[in-house]
C-alpha cells in the first residue's frame, strides 16, 4: 500500500450556501478541516448603483438607497438625504430629525435582530432565529404604519420625511418597547449563554484592534475589538448630541477581545441601548414641520462632500461630486460590509471550515451591501 | 487643523508638489501622485490617521482623480487627499503596504475606471464578470448593446419625455 500524502484540496463554498447571508461565493483551499485561504468572489448582486446615481435627478436615487441594505434601509435613505442636505446647506425641522432617529434605531433593533437570528442558524440553532423574526415582525408592522411599506422604505426625504407620524403611532411604539425589553432578556437566556453557541464562538477568530483599524472595519465589528469608535457620538450628526447612550465597546469579558461571541454580544448590548434612544426620542418629540422647504429641481452648488453615518453595519458614507447640474457628477458608497469582506481572506487562514461559517454569521455581512 | 497637517506634510517633503485648497464647506490637499505611499506613511505613524475612510476614483475632464478620506479614531480628525493621474495609462502607487483596507477598494476603482495601483498584491476583477469590457464608471463609456443575450435597450420602452407618452 502507498504512503498516505497530505494534499489540499479546493472547495467552492457558495453562492448558494445556507450560511453565506446572501449571494457570495469563497473558493477554500483546505488541508482537512483547516483553511490555507479563502479568496471571495463577490459581485453577483452588483447593480451599478454608482453609475446609476449619474444617470438620475438628485430626488429620484432615494429609492435606490433602499437596496444598498435591505435589511436597515432606513439608515441608507438617512445617510444619503443627509449628504445632500450637508452639500445644500438645508437645515432640517427638529421635529424631522427626531422622527429620523427613532426609526432609524427602530431599523437597527430590526436590523441586529436578523443578524444575531441569523448567526444563531448558521450554527445550527434555528429556534432562536424564529423568535428574532417574530420581533422583527412588530417592528415591521410599526413601520409599516409609519410609510406603508414593510422592507424598502422610501421614507426620507431631502429635507425632512415624507409622512408625518400617523395618530396612535406613539402608543404601539410604547407597546412594542415594553414588550421588547424583557424579549431581549429571554433571547439570552435562549442563545447567547448556550454552552454549545458559546463553545463554537467564544475564542474564535479574534481580531485585534490594530488589524480592524488597518482593515477599516466598521461599527459593531471594530468596536468588538475593543475600539471606541461610534460616529453617533464621535462625529455627531442630527440629534444625537443631545440624546444620552452607551456605546458598548469590547472587553474580552466573554473570552477573547474581538472574537466571534464579542461581535455578537455588541449587537446584543446596542440593540438595548437603541430602545433607550427611542424612548428618550418619544419624550423629546417637538411638534412642528416634517419637511424643510426644498425646491423641486435640486441644483447643488458645485462642490464636494464625504458624509458619513452609523449604520447598523457601521460607517455608511456618500462621497458625492456636484458639479451644479441637476444630476450627481459621482456618486461613491462606501459600506460597512465591504470592508469587513476585505479581511476575511486575512483572518481565515489556518481556522476551520466550521469557524469560518461563525466569522461570516459574526461579521453580519449583508451581500447587497458588498456589491452594490 | 489642516493647515498643521499640511506644514508638516511640507516640512517632511520639501521638495514634492502638494498644495493645500481650502474649498467650502471642506479643504483638501492635493499631491503629486509619486508620494502618496509615503505621505499616507507618514499620516498614520506621525500624526495618527489609521484609518481608511474611503477610496475613490473619479472622472474628470483631463485626468483622473483617486481621493482618500483619512480618519484619526484619536483626534476624531479628518482628512482628505486628492493625487491626479494622466489618462493615458494611469498609474498610482497602492497603498495597501500602509492600508491593508486599499487592497478591496483599489481593486474596485480598477475595474471600474482602469487605473493601476502599483504594489497591489492582488490586482483582479472584483465586481463584474470576468468577459466584462471597459470600464463602466468612465464619462465616455458606451453601454453594451447585448451581454450573452441579455439585450440592453429593450424594443418598445416609453420614452416618458415625448410628448403623448405618459
Amino acid at each position: 500500500m502507498s504512503l498516505l500524502k497530505t494534499e489540499t484540496m479546493v472547495i467552492n463554498m457558495g453562492p448558494q450556501h445556507p450560511s453565506t447571508h446572501g449571494v457570495l461565493r469563497f473558493i477554500l483551499t483546505t488541508d482537512g478541516e483547516v483553511i490555507h485561504s479563502a479568496i471571495p468572489d463577490i459581485g453577483y448582486l452588483h447593480r451599478g448603483m454608482e453609475k446609476i446615481a449619474e444617470q438620475i435627478t438628485y430626488h429620484q436615487f432615494m429609492p435606490y438607497t433602499d437596496r444598498i441594505d435591505y435589511l436597515a434601509s432606513m439608515n441608507c435613505n438617512w445617510g444619503y438625504a443627509l449628504t445632500v442636505e450637508r452639500l445644500m446647506g438645508i437645515e432640517v425641522p427638529r421635529r424631522a430629525e427626531f422622527i429620523r432617529v427613532l426609526v432609524g434605531e427602530l431599523n437597527r433593533i430590526a436590523s441586529h435582530l436578523i443578524a444575531v437570528g441569523a448567526m444563531g442558524s448558521d450554527l445550527g440553532a434555528f429556534t432562536p432565529f424564529l423568535h428574532a423574526i417574530r420581533e422583527r415582525e412588530w417592528i415591521n408592522d410599526i413601520m409599516e404604519m409609519v410609510c406603508g411599506v414593510r422592507l424598502t422604505f422610501n421614507y426620507m426625504r431631502i429635507g425632512g420625511v415624507s409622512y408625518d407620524l400617523p395618530e396612535g403611532f406613539m402608543q404601539n411604539l410604547t407597546e412594542f418597547l415594553d414588550y421588547f425589553e424583557p424579549k431581549v432578556k429571554q433571547f439570552n437566556d435562549l442563545l447567547s449563554y448556550n454552552k454549545i453557541f458559546v463553545e463554537r464562538t467564544s475564542g474564535v477568530v479574534p481580531i485585534p484592534a490594530e488589524k480592524a483599524i488597518g482593515f477599516s472595519l466598521a461599527g459593531p465589528n471594530l468596536r468588538a475589538s475593543g475600539v471606541q469608535w461610534d460616529l453617533r457620538r464621535d462625529d455627531p450628526y442630527s440629534v444625537y448630541r443631545e440624546l444620552e447612550f452607551e456605546v458598548p465597546v469590547g472587553k474580552g469579558e466573554y473570552g477573547e477581545t474581538g472574537d466571534c461571541l464579542e461581535r455578537y454580544m455588541i449587537r446584543i448590548n446596542e440593540m438595548v441601548e437603541s430602545i433607550g434612544i427611542i424612548r428618550q426620542c418619544i419624550r423629546m418629540m417637538p411638534d412642528g414641520e416634517r419637511i424643510a422647504k426644498v425646491p423641486r429641481v435640486l441644483k447643488p452648488p458645485a462642490g464636494e462632500i464625504y458624509a458619513r453615518t452609523e449604520a447598523p453595519r457601521g460607517e455608511l458614507g456618500f462621497y458625492l461630486i456636484s458639479d451644479g447640474s441637476q444630476k450627481p457628477y459621482r456618486l461613491k458608497i462606501r459600506t460597512g460590509s465591504f470592508t469587513a469582506m476585505s479581511i476575511i481572506p486575512d483572518v481565515a487562514q489556518g481556522c476551520l471550515i466550521a469557524d469560518l461559517v461563525a466569522l461570516i454569521g459574526s461579521l453580519d455581512l449583508i451581500a447587497p451591501e458588498i456589491d452594490r | 487643523m489642516i493647515v498643521e497637517i499640511f506644514e508638516s506634510l511640507r516640512a517632511q517633503f520639501p521638495d514634492a508638489r502638494m498644495e493645500l485648497k481650502e474649498e467650502k464647506p471642506y479643504p483638501w490637499i492635493f499631491l503629486q501622485s509619486e508620494i502618496i505611499r509615503l505621505v499616507c506613511g507618514h499620516l498614520k505613524t506621525v500624526s495618527g490617521f489609521g484609518y481608511l475612510s474611503s477610496l475613490s476614483g473619479v472622472d474628470r475632464a483631463d485626468c483622473f482623480e483617486i481621493v482618500y478620506h483619512l480618519t484619526s479614531i484619536g483626534s476624531k480628525k479628518n482628512i482628505t487627499l486628492k493625487v491626479r493621474v494622466a489618462k493615458n495609462s494611469p498609474s498610482v502607487e497602492s497603498i495597501e503596504p500602509v492600508y491593508p483596507s486599499a487592497g478591496f477598494f483599489e481593486r474596485e476603482v480598477f475595474e471600474m475606471l482602469g487605473i493601476k495601483f502599483e504594489g497591489n498584491k492582488d490586482l483582479r476583477r472584483l465586481l463584474l464578470p470576468e468577459d466584462w469590457q471597459g470600464y463602466p464608471l468612465r464619462k465616455d463609456y458606451k453601454y453594451p448593446a447585448e451581454y450573452h443575450g441579455i439585450i440592453h435597450e429593450r424594443g418598445g420602452s416609453v420614452d416618458r419625455t415625448k410628448k403623448g407618452n405618459k
